[in-house]
């Protein structure tokens, strides 16, 4: 579904990425892990275009996205959620949701101010969507609330409704456990074992816990560099990744 | 009694062009994050094309229309030639180059048109109604800015609130690059801010022009009373900009009726001053929930 191979990425002077190369198959749970900047967030950027490779080549569906513009990935199948979850303040939850599914409608701004009546029927329908969705993962009584009203774990949520109800083929999920209870985790997990095989997940995590239950491959970057793949048991069995975790072996 | 009551139905139109004009300072400011002095220069660039097509050819209505697509050009020019490349180096240098771009307007039209006053006679008559025996200080006039101002903000709220474009346009402004991911085109939602907020400041520009001439200066008043509308309101709030434009045009009203025209921009700044004191975030702003 997605493949990274050897790409770089230098951000004044210091190589941030290291001929990373890594693959997510379609309809896996993949795992993104490593210590604290060893360059997960950056493999995300590069993703989606918020950073540009120097070098190397990254493609989805077997097609070269590296020139790809960010705006274009919702339409192609790429939907993201963010570390700093990224919610509109001044929107209110529904309208954060609804946003993530007009990038898949036609309305232009010249339709749009006529109200011409397929666009309000098309307007009914994302908001319909939306609902649905956020039905799906409970926050059906935050419809209506501003993001800043919420506690972080819903927040989170929110964010992950915004990011589903594009109907992604791969989603990217940046540290979605992370500032959420044990509950809230359980149920992620939950929801992320039911989209497979529809939607392929990358997910990076700190929370081994919820990676080794979820994850059906996992990739270990350190310092830039990709230092170990394989299943949980594998990661889990392997020194070099113990070595980079050192200190933080116990959690594996 | 009736003198307040006179100076105040005095006062509504002119308070409907100003909140026009601070509708479109608030426009660019959601979808770029700078107060455009210019704006005011565009709009009085955009009346004289529009004096031209008056008086070549007859039609206010076609008049209007001219000014309204000459209004959407001008402020995409604006934004691509002078702002983005300026914008990129320096953000805060793309507030002082809206300055340059006015000056440069004023100085344009006056190459161009000239810097003595010109009348811009109005399409219907601009002298008071006389109703139940006695003159008001409302003409028709008056009523075709008030409708065609009350036409511009509804239709512009419905776009804003109601449709997936004007939530588009929101989102970009908060927040470009979340924008970009939800597939949001930020640059063209940019691009649009511009060329809407040129096009309503035009219109504008021709709906004042009949109350006073036209002359490449003639607009100077009404940016400071439609900038202090505008960041009264918040800034970002269309509805705040609309009802403190037209609060300020009754409150300029009540001023020059019971003192002297000349001490209506002073009162204005005053005003600014005052009410920034208080409320530094403007009244109808959203900025706070930003800030948590």
């Amino acid at each position: 579904m997605l493949e990274l191979i050897g790409v770089d990425v230098t951000v004044s002077g210091l190589k941030i990425l290291d001929g990373v190369t890594m693959k997510v198959p379609a309809g896996s749970i993949t795992g993104l892990i490593g210590p604290n900047g060893a360059g997960k967030t950056t493999a995300f950027n590069v993703v989606c275009g918020f950073m540009r490779a120097d070098t190397g080549t990254i493609s989805f569906k077997d097609q070269p996205i590296n020139r790809v513009k960010t705006h274009q990935l919702a339409k192609l199948g790429i939907s993201r959620t963010l570390q700093a979850v990224g919610l509109f303040p001044a929107l209110t939850v529904l309208e954060n949701v609804m946003l993530g599914a007009t990038s898949r409608t036609k309305a232009g701004i010249l339709s749009d101010s006529l109200a011409l009546p397929w666009v309000d029927k098309e307007q009914r329908d994302i908001r319909e969507k939306s609902r649905e969705m956020l039905r799906r993962l409970g926050l059906v009584d935050v419809v209506d609330a501003m993001p800043v009203e919420l506690p972080y774990p819903t927040q989170k949520k929110v964010a992950l409704a915004r990011a589903l109800v594009s109907e992604p083929d791969l989603l990217l999920l940046d540290e979605p456990a992370g500032g959420v209870g044990a509950d809230d985790i359980r149920e992620l997990a939950t929801v992320l074992k039911a989209l497979t095989p529809k939607v392929t997940v990358l997910l990076v995590e700190h929370h081994m816990e919820l990676v080794m239950d979820v994850c059906d491959l996992i990739w270990v970057l350190d310092a830039g560099k990709i230092i170990a793949s394989g299943t949980p048991a594998q990661i889990r069995a392997n020194n070099e990744v113990l070595t980079a975790y050192l200190g933080e072996a116990e959690v594996l | 009694m009736t003198q307040f009551l006179d100076f105040s139905l005095g006062g509504i139109a002119n308070g409907a062009v100003i909140a026009l004009m601070a509708f479109a300072l608030v426009l660019v400011w959601r979808s770029s994050r700078v107060v455009n002095f210019a704006q005011v220069g565009q709009a009085m660039f955009t009346t004289f094309i529009s004096l031209w097509v008056y008086e070549s050819s007859g039609s206010w209505l076609l008049a209007l229309l001219i000014a309204i697509f000459a209004g959407a050009i001008l402020g995409l020019v604006v934004h691509l030639l002078v702002m983005k490349p300026v914008h990129r180096a320096d953000a805060s240098g793309a507030i002082i180059a809206t300055f340059g771009v006015l000056i440069a307007l004023q100085a344009g039209a006056g190459m161009i048109w000239g810097g003595d006053p010109k009348a811009f006679l109005p399409p219907v008559a601009n002298s008071g109604l006389e109703f139940a025996g006695r003159i008001w200080p409302v003409s028709w006039y008056d009523l075709l800015i008030f409708a065609v101002t009350s036409l511009l903000v509804i239709v512009l709220s419905y776009v804003f609130i109601r449709t997936s474009f004007g939530l588009a346009m929101r989102a970009s402004a908060l927040n470009p690059e979340v924008a970009r991911l939800c597939g949001v085109r930020v640059s063209r939602m940019l691009i649009l801010g511009w060329a809407l907020a040129g096009s309503v400041g035009a219109i504008a520009g021709v709906l004042i022009a009949p109350s006073a001439t036209l002359s490449p200066n003639s607009f100077d008043l009404l940016l400071v009373f439609a900038f202090t509308a505008a960041v009264i309101g918040g800034l970002d709030s269309l509805v705040g900009a609309v009802a403190f434009g037209v609060g300020s045009g009754l409150a300029l009203s009540l001023v020059t009726g019971y003192s002297d025209a000349s001490n209506a921009p002073i009162v204005s700044l005053a005003l600014l001053v005052v009410i920034l004191l208080i409320k530094p975030d403007g009244f109808f702003s959203q900025s706070k929930s930003r800030v948590v």
